[in-house]
């Protein structure tokens, strides 16, 4: 059954009436022209002689019979007609822009005589124009009014939901939708208005670039054109001009950039709804048939409670510390730890809010918009390279894979080396450190919980392909989460899947759950406060003493903080964002930054794996002799992993249908630190990259070896998430991938650990920070986080970031 | 108003001065476009004194006889835009470097800021100066004196710095 009792909203009747009102309006208008013309003419309209004219009164004739016919169309149903509506105003809109050129530039500006007096045609076209001008604002403004209301829109304009639900209808293709495409633009527009960002904005430009774009070729916007033209228009434009290279190089960025975002906003909103987990044959944990089973062998554990100030709490515009800490993130807390334990207290400052731990859920949507917020629309300049940082009390560790590596060795000889980068770290005092910290943190070899089932499958082609043998290391991974080593074997990981939006069960060991609370249990909660939901803008000196810093809550509220040590360790791109917004270390911070570039390598399996069940990042390989890169299993939940699975149209949508059948693989590529951030561009956070030819070959190296891998596990095909979709069945086929990859643009790209951008060194021409962390021409600022890398580390950073912190404990605590 | 403008110049002539200066600093600025926060005291103070003593000075040393008359605008704009602005950017920029060099580049630049003023507004001109018969003799002599402001410049920020005075920052 249909429908029928659908009721207006209060703003569409008043779009009912505004159209009423004009369709009388212009009626009337056009009988005051029509009449004269044909002698009826009233006394009072004798003195104006160009109301009689002929030509003047057909010409005006038209147009207002015209809009009566709009107005009076619109009116009937303001839902089914509101084009007629959207006519009028794009008409009108013409009408004022060709009423301003002709008041301004025509020719013939003769004068009429009136029965009050003269007038010139400039002016009477001036005055019809500021009519038109006025009743076209009106007409906007109950139009938007109504579409808002409409649809109930929380963040995106009508024309912008008017464009996501078009494109929904045609990217997410196949048999069987679930979802209607304005269910999945509803979903995006509720998502985006759940979480406060400054880049949000760049959803809006990519959806009214893509509206629009139809445009320069003369054909109407996207929401306008049937769906199969529109397929074949986005198909011609957005696919086929990017992939052949056809557009200028501009165009294409900005065209690729447009619809990747476009088609990953469609894919949340559709895959992050449960209506269709079934469909695709995931089961969120909560419905899992062994999570009591799981729940049993490793029940919760008790969680510390932490205490977080708000702006609320925060009285006065300013504050006094002993040390600030911009951040709370892996290597802020750990320093918050070791200077608190040598005397000192802390205040730390978190630009991301705090969530209890108690308020994480299965909803992707919901916890990306809590713990990523900026962070996870973070895209380099050339929007071809993500990078994903979380955004929230903790850090990083409270959305990571809690994946841990000790730095490796030719790393610190690196960073070492007198005639390179000359970093000067005290080896064995780091190596202590970092011993310290594994079992500080409860880092432990996650071999006897519930893991990733891909990563089985991933193991059992490195065993075909004799990957395996020493000095090769194909393992399940260590990591940060609860386990037997720490609690005597009733504790562990329960493989939800969900490290990624944090840890709802405790068990990965996070800064929210371990260090922090920690460290106010035993030491009180005035040794270690916690300020979130505060930006900190910029460092004040006076010469080389930093003085204090202005912080801002989200309502604008400004805070000045004064300290006697300010520490930065807010990541590599917020740091030196920080950094350069106050000035310092101008002309060396934000450069030499590097990444672990990384990029999936898919694989669909003839029977089902349900890859989604068990730890996200299970198992690793590790070649030897090193050939700059390391393999991690790797899989999502199915938002997450619809956003990097390959494929356009009906292929990705097959794709998604066969999610419990496929495995993944990332590719990790130390990269050389040729990156930047800089204060720039729309967002001013600008992250300048493009890999170099090395490690792009070296990334390509890997993502055949990770496809063969696979093959050789029994794998039907393998998909690497191109820009092009490809499938490759066999490692003959594979081999091209080098052929058909030639650049950036032509794979995504993506990271979740930048590193460097305020690197160490004794050379005070290239490093921002000294051997002892202190920032070059300052007393009482130092950087610690994997900002001061000098290098990237081509493994997971958070151990190192966290050994660098313990490193730089006595340093710090020593400035007072 | 010839006190202020001096003979026969026009506003537009101070335009064309001050787009020198505006050019001039856009070089200087070009290799270190933000000054340093911990630099930014050492700015203040060093634009503030420099102005300060050249204004007066150039007016003190004009009534001992020993410099040519500078107009008020003329001496105005010379001090703030010139001396402060972008001679105390130049010693930002390029403080790092040996004092014999600095010497030559803030005579050097000095040189062209003070020949394009005595070839629009008809400033810097002497007949002779220190017994040297030569229209340019004065000016180029000048030019020199500017060539001192670093040194000067190094030993005030050294003098009043390691005195704990205005926040200055003395690098170590």
């Amino acid at each position: 059954m249909k429908n029928l009792s659908a009721e207006l909203t209060l703003q569409e009747v008043r779009l009912k009436i505004l159209l009423r009102f004009f369709f009388f309006f212009y009626i009337g208008a056009m009988l005051l022209y029509l009449l004269p013309a044909i002698t009826f003419i009233p006394d009072f309209l004798k003195p104006f002689p160009f109301i009689n004219d002929g030509a003047f009164a057909n010409n005006s004739t038209i147009k207002m019979g015209l809009f009566a016919a709009l107005c009076f169309i619109g009116a009937a149903d303001v839902r089914r007609y509101l084009v007629a509506v959207e006519a009028i105003i794009v008409v009108m809109v013409l009408a004022v822009v060709s009423g301003l050129l002709l008041t301004f530039f025509a020719n013939n500006n003769y004068e009429m005589e009136t029965g009050m007096g003269h007038l010139t045609i400039r002016k009477m076209v001036l005055m019809s124009t500021v009519f038109d001008t006025l009743v076209n604002i009106l007409f906007i403004a109950f139009y938007l009014q109504a579409q808002k209301a409409r649809y109930k829109l929380l963040f995106f304009s009508p024309m912008q939901f008017r464009t996501l639900t078009a494109l929904a209808e045609v990217v997410i293709e196949g048999e069987n939708e679930i979802l209607k495409p304005g269910e999945i633009a509803h979903n995006v527009d509720r998502y985006m208005a759940s979480f406060r960002g400054k880049t949000k904005f760049i959803t809006r430009l990519a959806l009214t670039g893509i509206e629009l774009y139809p445009l320069v070729f003369l054909k109407p916007p996207v929401s306008y054109m049937r769906a199969p033209d529109r397929k074949a228009f986005l198909m011609r434009h957005f696919y086929q001009n990017v992939a052949l290279k056809l557009a200028p190089p501009f165009i294409r960025m900005l065209v690729q950039a447009s619809i990747r975002m476009g088609k990953q906003l469609c894919f949340m909103g559709y895959y992050n709804d449960e209506r269709v987990f079934d469909s695709i044959g995931y089961i969120p944990f909560s419905k899992r048939a062994d999570k009591q089973e799981r729940l049993d062998k490793f029940p919760l554990r008790p969680r510390r409670q932490l205490s977080v100030l708000k702006e609320i709490d925060i009285n006065g515009d300013s504050i006094t510390a002993d040390v600030v800490i911009v951040g709370s993130g892996p290597g802020a807390s750990i320093l918050a730890k070791g200077l608190i334990e040598q005397g000192r207290t802390v205040l730390m400052i978190e630009r991301g809010d705090y969530t209890d731990p108690s308020q994480f859920s299965e909803d992707e949507i919901d916890m990306v918009s809590k713990l990523y917020a900026d962070g996870a629309l973070q895209l380099a300049s050339d929007f071809r390279f993500q990078v994903i940082q979380g955004s929230c009390v903790g850090g990083s560790s409270v959305v990571n894979n809690a994946v841990c590596f000790d730095t490796p060795d030719h790393v610190l000889d690196r960073w070492n080396d007198v005639k390179g980068l000359n970093a000067a770290i005290d080896i064995d005092r780091y190596k202590k450190s970092n011993e310290k910290i594994n079992r500080q943190i409860g880092v432990r070899k996650m071999d006897n919980d519930f893991l990733n089932p891909g990563g089985n499958k991933f193991l059992e082609g490195c065993e075909k392909m004799g990957l395996v043998q020493s000095p090769n290391v194909a393992a399940a991974v260590a990591a940060n989460i609860a386990g037997s080593t720490v609690s005597g074997g009733t504790d562990g990981c329960l493989g939800c899947g969900y490290c990624n939006i944090g840890c709802a069960f405790g068990k990965k060991l996070s800064m929210l759950d371990t260090v922090l609370p920690e460290i106010q249990e035993k030491y009180g909660t005035d040794a270690l406060k916690i300020i979130a939901g505060c930006e900190v803008l910029h460092l004040k000196s006076g010469g080389s003493n930093i003085r204090s810093l202005t912080a801002k809550f989200t309502s604008g509220r400004k805070i000045e903080v004064k300290a006697n040590t300010f520490v930065v360790s807010a990541g590599a791109v917020s740091s030196s964002i920080l950094l350069l917004n106050s000035g310092i270390a101008v002309g060396k911070a934000g450069k030499h930054l590097s990444f672990n570039i990384g990029s999936p390598m898919n694989a669909v399996f003839p029977q089902q794996i349900n890859a989604y069940d068990g730890l996200q990042i299970s198992h690793y390989l590790q070649m030897n002799p090193d050939r700059g890169y390391i393999f991690e299993t790797w899989f999502n939940p199915p938002m997450f992993q619809s956003t990097v699975m390959p494929g356009w149209w009906d292929d990705h949508f097959k794709n998604m249908h066969r999610y419990n059948r496929m495995a993944c693989t990332g590719v990790l590529v130390g990269s050389e630190s040729n990156a930047e951030v800089r204060v720039a561009g729309l967002t001013k956070r600008e992250v300048r990259y493009t890999p170099t030819k090395k490690d792009f070959d070296t990334l390509l190296d890997g993502l055949i070896l990770a496809g063969e891998i696979y093959l050789e596990a029994g794998a039907d095909l393998v998909m690497p998430n191109t820009f092009s979709y490809y499938e490759f069945n066999n490692k003959t086929a594979l081999k091209r991938l080098k052929d058909l990859v030639q650049d950036n643009s032509d794979i995504t790209l993506g990271t979740g650990h930048p590193q460097g951008g305020n690197i160490m060194s004794v050379t005070k021409s290239q490093g921002v920070i000294d051997p002892q962390f202190k920032v070059y021409g300052y007393n009482n600022l130092f950087v610690c986080d994997a900002s001061v890398f000098p290098s990237s580390l081509g493994v997971n950073p958070q151990v190192s970031v966290m050994t660098m912190a313990d490193y730089a404990v006595p340093f710090i605590a020593a400035n007072r | 108003m010839e006190d202020i403008l001096g003979a026969q110049n026009s506003i537009i002539d101070y335009l064309i001065v001050l787009l020198i200066y505006l050019l001039m600093f856009l070089l200087i600025r070009y290799p270190k476009p933000v000054v340093e926060l911990n630099f930014r005291s050492n700015f203040k103070f060093l634009a503030i004194v420099w102005i300060v003593l050249m204004f007066t000075g150039n007016y003190l040393f004009y009534k001992l006889g020993i410099m040519s008359f500078l107009p008020w605008l003329n001496n105005l704009v010379h001090c703030v835009g010139w001396i402060g602005l972008c001679l105390t950017w130049l010693y930002y920029a390029s403080n790092h470097r040996p004092m014999w060099e600095l010497f030559i580049h803030f005579s050097f630049t000095s040189f062209i800021v003070k020949m394009s003023e005595h070839q629009l507004l008809g400033t810097w001109s002497m007949d002779s100066f220190l017994g040297i018969d030569h229209p340019y003799a004065y000016l180029t002599a000048m030019s020199l004196v500017d060539g001192f402001y670093p040194l000067i410049s190094k030993w005030l920020l050294n003098y009043f710095g390691k005195r704990g005075k205005f926040g200055l920052y003395v690098e170590p």
